[in-house]
């Protein structure tokens, strides 16, 4: 038995020692950077670069081939058809899992057709944004988003101080949490994560179920009226859904068109039915 | 605040005190960043105008509807600092409307270490104003108060957990109204000089960890107020009459406090959406003090009769509130959604004292009557609402209905009756069309809605809600909108016959260059309103009054930037054509801003209001007003 087990190690030694010997090994990054050396340099002082060489030279060197495919048939004849030029998205899943499988479920607009991963973010090779973006975030969502990065320079919009919010103040393009999820019930949408008073469930809400949350009033990218409203006369917002008004509510006269000077808490009051006071 | 005098107004006396001690936190800011660390950074603005104003016609009538005066105005204050070794970190100050021009002023100031640590403070005060011409004696009310409100939050998000907050919130009333009071069958002019404040503060614990996200919010509330009265005038209002108010005044004091407790949870999968809310709130209420009104019977000749009220109150009131809703993703397709509130509110209250009614001849000793009053009193509300709603969406079409159920009951007593109730049951359906394609979407909706038995004459028995929107994006910034909203409530001639039908409805095109720094847009709406009450009879036919309001809102609005100089305006008509009160204003505004030397900014503004009523001209008035500003921009 002990020699029988002796004799199959031994076998097993010589098969994998000879496989070993008759394999190519596995082309590295110096391989690649006799090509492609200035490629190789800045990949390497990049953040995907640092982030593989902090866990390992041997992660970093294998860098290339990680992304690119095996590159044994090319390091024999460099031509771009036996080499995977541009990695698709199940490639950085292999690293990314998490954000991979966010966005396939829940933000599938950024999912679709060809738009992958690098239509979004840098790959390392060259001067990025910050989170490897391929440049600026609100020139980047920009590229199909126009109209809504556009409103940012309305007279009105989320601003601090002069600065526009970023995109990603309130929208995560992977989607991180339930706040960025379409929302089954149709309210507290991101607004909630800073607004989380004017967004609080309270015992007289306001709007109503059957609006649809803050955009029923608010236009949330910008607007060219005052309080981001949807509407330039605020009085006409509210007569939209509040035409069958008590008479004592004289519509033609400017001091029952300022709503809110008595119906102070219109956000939704859990101490008067009629929003006089929060 | 004097025991039967006029409040002194401290909302105006810290208000003078606020606008220089405001100027003064900006400028120790500024100066503060010539000692800051090193890159700081410090940006911001500071905007100052004067503004002046023709007037034509009555101006009182005009401060009525505007309230927009001459004089000097903050128009804005900016001040950002962002800290040279982390962008997150940082404060700003802002503040605009204050110089008495504007009937609002506003600050706001936040700051942020870049960490878990954030403030937020905000002050705002607006004036209410109903001041009618001297002469009027339609509706004998005059307002004239304002409302001061302090905002306070603190937060620290150190925890990985949770998020923890703190809310300190404080508003004031001050001012008077004057308006009738009813005394020996007749009415008489009282002045009430306003002293109100409400405190609350919170603390506020929202989870971040855990798979349902937990809001906890504990609270506490004081509202105080310390009205004082006294008499706008001696003689009756309406009909000429022998009998004058002689005297009027209070010490009461009335408050109200109590902790406030607010729980929500809420959370989410793919497949289902959660929001539940409970709120619990006993409130105690306690009213003391001594009221008391003195007639000159025949102005004096007959002797005089006064009334004292001796009478202190006391009341606990529990509200307890939830609310529940539920959205369940059947299939891609199919989604589910229930909506249910309950609220109680429950009130045990007591009376305790006696009413003095002394009446005094010239000629003979005074004669008193005295009342005693020790009463009990319990009122309880209950609503409750149940609505079920069914959506189906496949593609650009959506479609939802569903029903809903409601009641609520009203049941009161006095301490020696029985107790009495009164109910109201609803039932109604929805239904829902939406269509949403390539930058247009649409929408309509209807509800209706019948109620059993009517607590008020004048409850609806049935109510009828219809709405529609359209908005459609045309490309190269261009969009339409239009909306409608009918609504029709009823009840039985049996009941009080009431016919109250209301449309509005309206579109708008509006347009948004590429980069947003121009846009313009037109709106027309339309709001016919009409309400036939009956009347309850003296004898013979019912009579039966009518509201009606027929207006007509034509609005322009648009900003431009050519050759630096940013121009914007906006202009709205509205003309009522109603049988009530036919009348037609204008109000427009436009200003141009021009980059001046050292950055700055000049700015000229103009706007022009008028008030043209059909029948009579006493409340007319055509006022232009007009200024300038200039902003100084630093950074």
């Amino acid at each position: 038995m002990n020699v029988t087990a002796l004799l199959l190690a031994l076998m097993v030694a010589v098969v994998s020692g000879g496989t070993a010997t008759a394999e190519q090994p596995a082309a590295t990054s110096s391989d690649c950077a006799t090509c492609h050396e200035e490629t190789a340099v800045q990949f390497a002082k990049g953040p995907h670069g640092r982030a593989m060489a902090r866990t390992s030279p041997e992660t970093l060197a294998r860098s290339c081939t990680g992304c690119h495919g095996d590159a044994a048939e090319h390091l024999q004849d460099p031509t771009t058809a036996n080499i995977r030029r541009i990695p698709g998205p199940e490639v950085c899943a292999a690293c990314h899992e998490k954000a991979a499988r966010e966005i396939r479920l829940l933000a599938a607009g950024h999912a679709h057709g060809e738009r992958g991963c690098l239509e979004c973010h840098a790959s390392g090779h060259q001067h990025a944004a910050e989170r490897l973006l391929a440049t600026e975030p609100a020139a980047l969502c920009g590229r199909c988003h126009s109209r809504e990065t556009a409103a940012a320079s309305l007279p009105f919009a989320h601003r601090q101080g002069r600065e526009p919010f970023p995109c990603t103040a309130c929208h995560s393009a992977h989607d991180t949490g339930a706040i960025d999820r379409p929302s089954i019930l149709g309210v507290r949408g991101p607004c909630a994560g800073c607004h989380a008073d004017k967004a609080a469930l309270r015992v007289f809400e306001h709007p109503p179920r059957e609006a649809s949350g803050c955009t029923s009033c608010h236009a949330a990218h910008g607007s060219p009226n005052a309080r981001m409203l949807v509407r330039h006369d605020p009085a006409i917002l509210c007569i939209e859904c509040h035409a069958n008004l008590p008479s004592s509510h004289d519509l033609n006269r400017g001091r029952y068109r300022a709503c809110t000077t008595c119906h102070a808490a219109i956000h939704g009051s859990n101490r008067n039915s009629l929003l006089f006071d929060d | 605040m004097t025991a039967f005098g006029v409040a002194r107004d401290r909302d105006a006396k810290r208000t003078t005190l606020l606008h220089p001690a405001l100027l003064a936190l900006a400028v120790m800011l500024a100066s503060r960043a010539a000692a800051d660390e090193p890159g700081a950074r410090w940006a911001g603005s500071i905007g100052v105008g004067a503004v002046g104003s023709q007037v034509s016609g009555s101006e009182e009538s005009f401060r009525t509807q505007h309230d927009s005066r001459s004089g000097l105005s903050l128009e804005s204050l900016l001040l950002e600092r962002r800290s040279a070794t982390d962008p997150n970190a940082g404060s700003v100050v802002q503040a605009w409307g204050f110089g008495g021009a504007e009937p609002s002023q506003h600050a706001r100031f936040r700051w942020s270490d870049g960490g878990p640590w954030g403030l937020k403070l905000d002050y705002d005060r607006r004036r209410s104003f109903f001041a009618l011409r001297d002469e009027e004696t339609l509706s004998h009310r005059r307002d004239d108060w304002s409302l001061t409100s302090w905002h306070g939050r603190v937060k620290w998000d150190g925890l990985r957990a949770a998020t923890v907050s703190a809310r300190l919130h404080r508003t004031t009333r001050s001012g008077s109204v004057e308006r009738p009071f009813y005394g020996l069958s007749e009415t008489y002019p009282l002045r009430v000089a306003l002293d109100d404040a409400t405190t609350e503060a919170a603390v506020r614990l929202e989870t971040k960890t855990l798979p349902v996200r937990i809001e906890l919010e504990q609270s506490w509330i004081r509202a105080d107020r310390r009205d004082r009265y006294s008499p706008a005038g001696e003689t009756a209002i309406a009909i000429p009459d022998p009998d004058e108010l002689a005297g009027i005044a209070t010490t009461r004091n009335d408050r109200q406090s109590g902790p406030s407790t607010v729980l929500t949870a809420s959370g989410a999968t793919t497949r289902m959406e959660l929001l539940a809310s409970a709120v619990y709130m006993p409130v105690s209420l306690e009213t003391r003090g001594v009221t008391a009104t003195t007639f000159a019977v025949d102005g004096g000749a007959r002797g005089s009769a006064e009334m004292v009220d001796l009478v202190a109150s006391s009341a606990d009131r529990a509200t307890t509130a939830a609310t529940l809703r539920l959205g369940l993703r059947l299939t891609p397709s199919w989604t589910l959604r229930l909506d249910a509130d309950h609220r109680d509110a429950n009130t045990d209250g007591r009376l305790l004292g006696e009413r003095l009614l002394r009446l005094a001849n010239p000629d003979g000793p005074a004669v008193e009557f005295r009342s005693p009053v020790d009463d009990g009193t319990r009122f309880e509300s209950t609503d409750q609402r149940t609505q079920l709603e069914i959506a189906w969406s496949r593609g650009a079409i959506s479609f939802a209905t569903g029903g809903f159920e409601a009641s609520r009951t009203v049941r009161w007593n006095l301490a020696e009756e029985r107790e009495t109730a009164a109910g109201r049951d609803s039932t109604g359906t929805l239904f829902r069309l939406g269509w949403q394609g390539a930058g247009v979407s649409a929408s309509v909706e209807h509800t209706r809605g019948t109620f059993e038995r009517s607590i008020f004459r004048t409850d609806p028995q049935t109510v009828d809600r219809t709405s529609l929107r359209i908005r459609a994006r045309l490309g190269k910034g261009w969009e339409i909108h239009s909306n409608g909203r009918f609504e029709n409530s009823s009840n039985p001639q049996a009941v009080a016959g009431l016919d109250h039908d209301s449309a509005s409805y309206g579109a708008g095109l509006a347009w948004t260059s590429a980069d947003g720094g121009e846009s313009f847009g037109v709106r027309a709406d339309s709001t016919d309103l009409r309400a036939e009450t009956g009347v309850l009879p003296a004898g013979g036919a019912t009579p039966v009054s009518i509201y009606d309001l027929s207006l007509l809102t034509a609005t322009a609005y648009g900003n431009v930037s050519i050759r630096g100089v940013a121009a914007s305006a906006a202009a709205t008509r509205v003309r009522d054509r109603g049988e009530t009160w036919p009348v037609a204003s204008w109000t427009a505004r436009a200003r141009l801003v021009a980059p001046g030397p050292r950055h700055t900014d000049v700015a000229v503004f103009g706007e022009y209001s008028s008030w043209d009523q059909d029948r009579g001209d006493l409340d007319d008035f055509d006022v232009f007003r007009y200024g300038i500003a200039l902003v100084w921009r630093f950074d």
